[in-house]
């Protein structure tokens, strides 16, 4: 066990009025992952970065670190580092003296230094700029320094704090990858936070989705995407369409759900606890559209309304008989033939991926 | 030896301007053998001091300032007695019989002209009071608030001697338009009148001799009808550490040695006493000095100077 | 309510946790306490009781109901509210100009519009009657004018304007220095022109700068005396004067305390709309990120309007500093204009205790002077403890109560045991240090407003303690800061009167009081040049540290601002 967060809970006053910041965040981190906060912005990300860095006291709850109540250490004693997005690297020294900043502080040796700082400008890839000053780096260079000026110290946990969001989309990518790379590498147990749901996919173990300091859902990228625990988490981890309905039946895992005025069927995953006679919600994702039918159990038509071809696939919109949208993707377009506009269609999908939950 | 930083040293807070201390306590120290350290402090901050001070009396002697501020400061409880034998000869008034304070010197209060600004703005040498309310002279005079300066406050009540109480504002209103400024330190006319930036001054007078000294073309009047003075005057503090070399100064400075040196060290100051040379100095007798009762002057300063800044000030 | 005491609970711990910061803030709190608000307490203690030990208000009703006080009052607002726009104008077109056009002689102008921070007490007073007076150099030499109104409001206007505006301009400079030119490049993008990107771009990023500037300039100028002692004459009351007046000239410590309250008055509330004001406007400027530097700010008529401007102002400053030159070098200021060295030869025979002492003193408590004030303000915009606004207030205030009750308040307070000081170094020293503080703050906070706060919090990461990240990153951020409030501190103590003639001793003695005892017996001369000594000693200090410092640090300015 790494990182504890004990129903961690931060209220700011100011002129009097509260904003509950972070509320009751209650999270194991383990050893070596890289766990995302994600969510949109100022619903407590930074906040509870803060509160494990040790720069915001909590209202109320605990931070263990590998077992020890860190809550009232300062920031310097918790051998936490932290990456910023505005960088903030030392302005007033080299990128070598950036990065040894912390050791010297540690009064490590010369020797023992130099070897260090070495190694670290090798693995974030930054050889042949040691004496440069952070204005005289590009963007990308300067989130290196940042990145090997924390790791050098050989945190306990390292906190990113949006780190890429000054970068262009490319070097983002890149970055990102890097970051992800260098942290298996060291096995570094991590706390990144993002507001870009794509970067958080594809960097994490463990993503925590936040809205308005409240944890909506804690899992695997695959878990947050396939299976929603709520509206705002399927809604707001990539796109979605809502088939509003009511429960008829439950029977183990699978639900059928009456679907709006149609009264259409659907056979579906169980998401939630749910009831029947009470109303529920399919989660579909666009992808999960198929015009062929195959294995698939559960059926939709429409009108196409209108198709974007991107090259790789297709997005169409249909509209359905009630005057519903349903938004769909198909891959592969060249093998497959383009959607016609106005032309009725019927598109198919398997119960695995007709996720229900309470609404 | 002034500068010698033993303990022993008479500690002298001085009101007489830093140069003419020194030559008047070099002349005590050569005569005497005592070592003597002294501060140069205005008389206002110097009387402040000095009671701020008096529980830890940081001085033995307060040397100089007017004759008034030695009895405020005897009426606080600042000082000590000392009665000195060198008083026979000194005229009574210039003394205090308890002997709490003593004199050092005496300066009549007089007109310093700046001859070559005169001749700039073609107006005549005064030589009464009547004389410098020629319209000739407008905005060319500078004199010390009386509320900043014993100075202006002398004046006031020297002209009170001439021309009465009432006079002596109407006089003031009257001169009004001459006034170039009325300058907040007492010395600060002859600033204005030595540089040739205002025609006439009116102040104490060593500080234009001063300037005549320092080349500049500077002359003083005494007008006719009379002028007041002030005595500078020396007291020793309460809890003085240095009770004997305090006692010698004072027996020194009022003897006939001491006064002779007042004299002699060029401080442009005049003794007090008249059984002395008085060199180059213009003679005693030809100036007419109006004594003014200090008593009289420091119960009623409180109300003359709200007078004049009501009466005087607005013109 | 519970959480909240958890909450501050935990703040406590924390505090706890933190030795060095805690007994840091404690002992700030403490010299505080003794050496700025027990003094004032003293002085006010004086002004409320009576001879007999009995509280008594006399003194305040007695000066509010004078209408000379009243009037005095009203001057010494209009003064200062002139002086501080003004001076804040000329500063900023200074600040502006240097940091935003390519004119020749930037060098030339850096130096003179620091320049006036060595103005010598009463003898750069007196050079202004020199030159406007009525045999005025300026007025009656060049325009024939007899009768300008040297004394009074405009001659002191002129002198404060002339001795305050490099506070402006150092701030100023700091301030347009660190301020991006991408983000004016970002407003030409945007389709603003030149005074679009001007007004609502610079303009309102110097706001801060230009409100704090003026909060200093405006109470800089209510305390300010050695000008209105020669300037101001009896016509034009000021209310600092009237507070010395009363204390020195009618022996009325607690009429001069008195008025010295209501003269703290309007400070307080300056300050106070200044916390309101820039408190509520922080830009992050500095945060690591390059930056690109273009001039394009200004087209080229109002390029040459500006340099205009800034020559007028350079040669009016450096008209009074020659006046102080000549009067130095000649048998008669102003009479007799034979060249002679006499003058000196009579400084170093009498005055060379008083120059040493004098060096001493600024050498002691010019670099604790200006170490606590970028502490101070690392603790005030850095931490949050409890008292911060007391602190924040206490530190100031010394600065806002004129020096005349300082030095007072110092003797009452420092004469008995348990701070037995007077006659001492330490209580010159003390003095200096606490009344010079202020300026050192008020730097350093504005500069430290413009560094990213997450600088520092990296390195607290990094695991340095809040004495590393003050030496190894804030201190080296607010470098700017710190020397301008090194040279601010040591400029002020060499310069400094109004409290210190309440201090000197025999032991200790000082070059200012040295030119008004001078000045005072005639010697207008020697005056000039003990002031020639002074500027040269001064000039000297700042020339050695920028050749030690090997120009890195511009003692007036940013481009050691962070980036190198
Ligand atoms: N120092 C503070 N004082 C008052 N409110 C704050 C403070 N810091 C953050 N908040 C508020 O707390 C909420 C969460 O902020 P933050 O953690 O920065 O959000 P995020 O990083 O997710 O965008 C926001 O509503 C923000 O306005
Ligand atoms: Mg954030």
């Amino acid at each position: 066990m790494s990182l504890i967060l004990k129903n961690v809970r931060k209220v700011f006053t100011s002129y009097s009025v509260e904003t509950v910041a972070v509320d009751n965040f209650d999270q194991v981190i383990e050893k070596g992952q890289l766990v995302t906060l994600l969510g949109p912005s100022g619903c407590g990300k930074t906040t509870t970065l803060r509160i494990i860095a040790g720069f915001e006291i909590p209202t109320s709850g605990r931070v263990l670190l590998e077992e020890r109540d860190v809550t009232n250490l300062p920031p310097n004693k918790r051998n936490i580092s932290m990456v910023f997005q505005s960088y903030a690297l030392f302005p007033h020294l080299t990128v070598e003296e950036n990065i040894a900043f912390g050791l010297k502080l540690k009064r490590l040796d010369r020797s023992e230094m130099r070897r260090k700082i070495v190694e670290m400008t090798d693995l974030v890839g930054l050889k042949g700029l040691e004496k440069r000053r952070p204005d005289q780096l590009s963007g990308g260079q300067q989130q290196r320094v940042a990145l090997a000026r924390s790791l050098v110290m050989e945190p306990s946990v390292l906190l990113f704090d949006e780190p890429l969001s000054n970068l262009d989309a490319k070097l983002r990518e890149t970055m990102r990858l890097e970051i992800r790379r260098i942290q298996q590498e060291v096995n570094i147990t991590s706390v990144y936070v993002t507001h870009d749901q794509v970067e958080a996919m594809s960097i994490s173990d463990v993503i925590v989705v936040m809205n308005q300091g409240k944890v909506m859902q804690i899992g695997s990228p695959f878990d947050i995407y396939a299976r929603p625990e709520n509206s705002f988490v399927a809604d707001f981890i990539g796109r979605v369409n809502f088939i509003d309905g009511t429960v008829e039946s439950v029977d183990g895992d699978t639900v059928v759900v009456s679907a709006g005025a149609t009264g259409n069927k659907i056979i579906g995953k169980r998401g939630t606890e749910l009831v029947p006679g009470k109303p529920a919600r399919v989660v579909l994702r666009p992808e999960s559209l198929s015009d062929r039918k195959e294995e698939r159990i559960n059926s939709l038509s429409g009108k196409v309304l209108k198709y974007v071809f991107l090259g790789s696939n297709v997005e169409y919109e249909l509209e359905l008989s009630d005057g519903r949208k349903i938004n769909a993707v198909t891959y592969n377009p060249v093998e497959r033939k383009l959607p016609v506009v106005g032309r009725e269609t019927e598109l198919y999908f398997s119960r695995e991926s007709a996720w229900v939950i309470r609404v | 030896m002034l500068v010698a930083v033993t303990l022993a040293n008479l500690v002298v807070y001085s009101s007489v301007d830093e140069a003419n201390a020194r030559k008047i306590l070099n002349a005590f120290v050569e005569e005497t053998g005592v070592g003597v350290d002294f501060v140069f402090l205005s008389s206002g901050p110097a009387l402040a001091r000095i009671e701020a001070e008096v529980n830890n009396p940081q001085a033995d002697v307060w040397f100089g300032a007017p004759l008034e501020n030695h009895i405020i400061a005897k009426e606080r409880g600042l000082t000590q007695p000392y009665k000195t034998l060198s008083v026979y000869g000194v005229s009574p008034e210039f003394y205090d019989v308890e002997g709490y304070y003593h004199p050092i010197y005496m300066n009549p209060l007089g007109i310093g002209i700046n001859t070559a600004v005169l001749e700039q703005i073609k107006a005549s040498m005064p030589v009464t009071w009547e004389d410098i309310l020629s319209t000739s002279l407008s905005r060319m005079i500078q004199y010390p608030n009386p509320q900043s300066s014993g100075t202006a406050y002398s004046l006031i009540t020297g002209l009170i001697q001439i021309y009465g109480e009432d006079g002596a504002i109407d006089y003031l209103k009257k001169l009004a338009p001459n006034i170039q400024t009325y300058t907040q330190s007492g010395t600060g006319p002859s600033k204005a009148v030595g540089p040739g930036q205002v025609a006439m001054g009116i102040q104490f007078t060593p500080a234009f001799f001063q300037f005549m000294e320092q080349g500049y073309p500077v002359k003083v009047v005494f007008p006719k009808e009379g002028v007041p003075y002030e005595v500078a005057s020396v007291s020793i503090l309460k809890g003085a550490r240095n009770l004997t070399d305090a006692q010698k100064l004072i027996d020194w400075v009022v003897s006939k040695a001491g006064q002779q040196q007042i004299v002699n060290q060029q401080t442009y100051f005049y003794p007090i006493r008249s059984d002395v040379d008085f060199g180059s100095l213009q003679p005693l007798s030809t100036i007419k000095l109006l004594p003014v009762d200090p008593v009289w002057a420091a119960e009623n300063k409180t109300r003359l100077i709200e007078r004049w800044i009501n009466e005087v000030l607005p013109y | 309510m519970a959480f909240r005491s958890e909450e501050t609970r935990n703040r406590l711990l924390n505090l706890l946790k933190d030795p060095v910061l805690l007994l840091t803030i404690i002992i700030i709190f403490a010299a505080l306490a003794i050496f700025i608000v027990y003094p004032i307490f003293k002085v006010f203690s004086a002004s409320l009781i009576d001879k007999n030990g009995q509280f008594d208000l006399s003194a305040y009703t007695k000066a509010f109901s004078n209408r000379y006080m009243r009037q005095g009052f009203f001057n010494s607002l209009l003064v200062a509210g002139l002086t501080a726009f003004f001076g804040m104008l000329i500063g900023y077109i200074f600040a502006y100009t240097i940091n935003r056009t390519d004119i020749p002689l930037k060098g030339f102008f850096r130096t003179v519009a620091v320049l006036p921070i060595v103005f010598p007490p009463f003898i750069g007073a007196l050079s202004i009657i020199m030159l406007f007076g009525f045999n005025g150099f300026i007025t009656a030499g060049i325009f024939g004018i007899r009768n300008f109104p040297v004394y009074g409001l405009w001659g002191l206007m002129m002198a404060q304007v002339v001795c305050f505006f490099p506070v402006a301009f150092i701030t100023l400079d700091g301030v347009i220095g660190t301020i991006s030119p991408t983000l004016e490049d970002a407003a030409f993008n945007l389709g603003a022109n030149r005074w679009q990107a001007f007004r609502k771009v610079i303009l309102p990023m110097s706001i801060p700068g230009i409100a704090s500037t003026m909060l200093v300039l405006f109470i800089e100028s209510l305390a300010d005396f050695g000008n209105p002692l020669i300037l101001a004459g009896s016509k034009f009351p000021v209310l600092s004067v009237q507070a010395y007046l009363q204390i020195t000239g009618m022996y009325d410590t607690r009429g001069g305390a008195a008025l010295a309250v209501w003269l703290l008055f309007p400070s307080i509330v300056a300050f106070i709309i200044q916390k309101y004001w820039v408190g509520k406007k922080k830009y992050v400027t500095v945060t690591g990120k390059p930056t690109t530097s273009v001039l394009k700010s200004v087209n080229r008529p109002v390029k040459w309007l500006l340099f205009s401007l800034c020559m007028l102002m350079a040669a009016f400053t450096l008209a009074i500093y020659a006046t102080i030159f000549w009067g130095a070098f000649v048998k008669a200021w102003g009479m007799n204009n034979t060249l002679t060295l006499e003058n000196f030869r009579y400084v170093f025979d009498v005055g060379l205790e008083a120059i040493k002492d004098t060096l001493i003193i600024a050498f002691t408590s010019t670099p604790i002077s200006a170490l606590l004030g970028m502490v101070i303000a690392f603790l005030l915009v850095r931490k949050i403890f409890p008292g911060r606004r007391l602190m924040e207030f206490t530190s100031l205030l010394s600065f806002a109560v004129p020096g005349t009750v300082i030095g007072i308040g110092y003797i009452l307070a420092f004469n008995t045991k348990p701070f037995l000081l007077t006659g001492t170094l330490a209580i010159l020293v003390l003095n200096f240090v606490f009344r010079y503080v202020p300026v050192g703050i008020q730097s350093g906070v504005a500069l430290l407003n413009q560094v990213d706060p997450a600088i520092e919090e990296a390195a607290y990461t990094l695991g340095a303690d809040n004495r590393q990240v003050f030496t190894r990153v804030t201190l080296p951020l607010i470098v700017p800061a710190f020397f301008s409030a090194l040279v601010f501190a040591f400029v002020r103590a060499m310069t400094a009167i109004s409290a210190a003639i309440f201090l000197v001793s025999a032991r200790w003695n000082l070059i200012t009081v040295q030119i008004l005892s001078q000045s005072d017996s005639g010697r207008l001369s020697e005056a000039c040049a003990f002031s020639v000594i002074l500027i040269a000693m001064i000039m000297a200090f700042i020339l050695v540290l920028k050749i030690f410092l090997k120009n890195k640090v511009s003692l007036s300015g940013s481009e050691s601002m962070g980036q190198g």
